[in-house]
């Protein structure tokens, strides 16, 4: 589905404005403005590092993110832009977490090049097939990660630990800057296409699942740990009907689209595989 | 399904919250049949939006409406109960 010359323009500006504003206001240096000094050895705990290493593990895959979204994006100025951006964003988390693993000795370089291993011997492949349900996925995710880290900002902060409150606090307002810029596409996709838009989030929410499940190892066992996940009660409250919202939309319309792609699906031939492959790839 | 009742009780409104479950058609963690009232919605396997399809189907049985903020601090069986009877009594 090839998007209107308008709606490229849209996004552009939606873009300029995500741009000026991490430009303006969000830069940072994950060596000079994360006080590694502060470092407590007293305060470290193993909570603490799988929570990190976890979100390390997750923020490992920005090659398939970025190549995978390229592919989406690229005659796009604004989303193939922002696809740039975020992974140079993206990246920066993955490396402040790592660093953050050795330097404080949670732990040692060779525990984190095994675990990295592991993590890179997979790939993350995309969840949806277009590029307007990969918006649909990144306004969620991204909602879903800031609450995430957020919450662990807020933890630090209660605990005295300065060190991790400071990482936490710039990734987690990268990931709500990304939460913004994928819900002002939504809305301009909505206004462009509003029962398509809706049918395509409608999909995305009945599938959606975060990107480390399946690919981080022992992930489940990881969710256990306070703080690594959140509750479908905060996604409720705070990803998925803000969303709703912003595109004047309701759960009941949402359910009753959803109804109606099952009743379709279930008079519908099943998609054979090659066929499936052959939409992705293109 | 549709009950007509604005003073079930607590296990005809479990009966209901089953009957929803099942015409959702969400997959859970249990057998519907052994979804008890202290169950939190985790333990029956219930996501964020198994717990809204399981919604939309008791306000359409209930002919009530859940207000979105009350919904999404809904995580047991129990909390579901209060929801609908506060629900019901509003519209009674």
């Amino acid at each position: 589905m090839a998007a209107t010359a308008a709606l490229r323009e849209k996004i552009y500006r939606a873009y300029m404005d995500f741009f000026d504003g991490a430009e303006k206001k969000r830069r940072w240096n994950p060596f000079h403005d994360i006080p590694w000094d502060r470092h407590d050895p007293a305060r470290n705990s193993e909570d603490k590092a799988v929570c990190v290493e976890t979100f390390c593990g997750v923020e490992l895959y920005v090659p398939d993110y970025t190549s995978n979204g390229f592919q989406l994006t690229r005659e796009i100025f604004g989303q193939a832009w922002f696809q740039a951006n975020w992974g140079y964003e993206e990246s920066k988390h993955a490396l402040v977490f790592r660093e953050y693993l050795t330097r404080t000795g949670h732990r040692t370089a060779e525990q984190y090049l095994a675990f990295e291993e592991k993590i890179l011997g997979r790939t993350w492949n995309l969840p949806f097939r277009t590029r307007r349900q990969m918006t649909c996925y990144g306004a969620l995710q991204e909602v879903a990660t800031y609450l995430i880290y957020r919450a662990q900002r807020d933890r630090a902060r209660a605990e005295g630990d300065a060190l991790l409150e400071a990482i936490y606090y710039y990734v987690s307002r990268d990931e709500a800057a990304h939460m913004g810029f994928y819900r002002e596409v939504l809305l301009l996709e909505a206004e462009d296409d509003r029962p398509g838009t809706l049918a395509d989030l409608a999909h995305v929410l009945m599938h959606f699942r975060m990107p480390g499940v399946g690919l981080v190892p022992e992930y489940e066992a990881r969710l256990a740990t306070s703080g690594v996940g959140i509750t479908p009660q905060q996604f409720l409250e705070f990803g998925i009907f803000p969303t709703l919202r912003k595109l004047g939309t309701s759960r009941s319309e949402l359910l009753a689209i959803r109804r109606a792609q099952l009743a379709s699906e279930e008079t519908r031939p099943p998609v054979r595989e090659d066929v499936a492959t052959a939409v992705t790839a293109g | 399904m549709k009950a007509s009742s604005s003073a079930l009780d607590a296990t005809e409104i479990l009966d209901l919250i089953r009957e929803a479950i099942r015409a959702a058609m969400v997959p859970t963690r249990v057998p519907v049949d052994e979804v008890r009232t202290g169950a939190t919605l985790a333990e029956i396997g219930l996501d964020s939006m198994g717990a809204v399809e399981v919604a939309a189907r008791l306000e359409e049985a209930l002919g009530i409406r859940f207000p979105d903020d009350q919904l999404a601090r809904v995580s047991s069986v129990e909390d579901l109960i209060a929801i609908v009877q506060r629900q019901l009594r509003i519209g009674a």
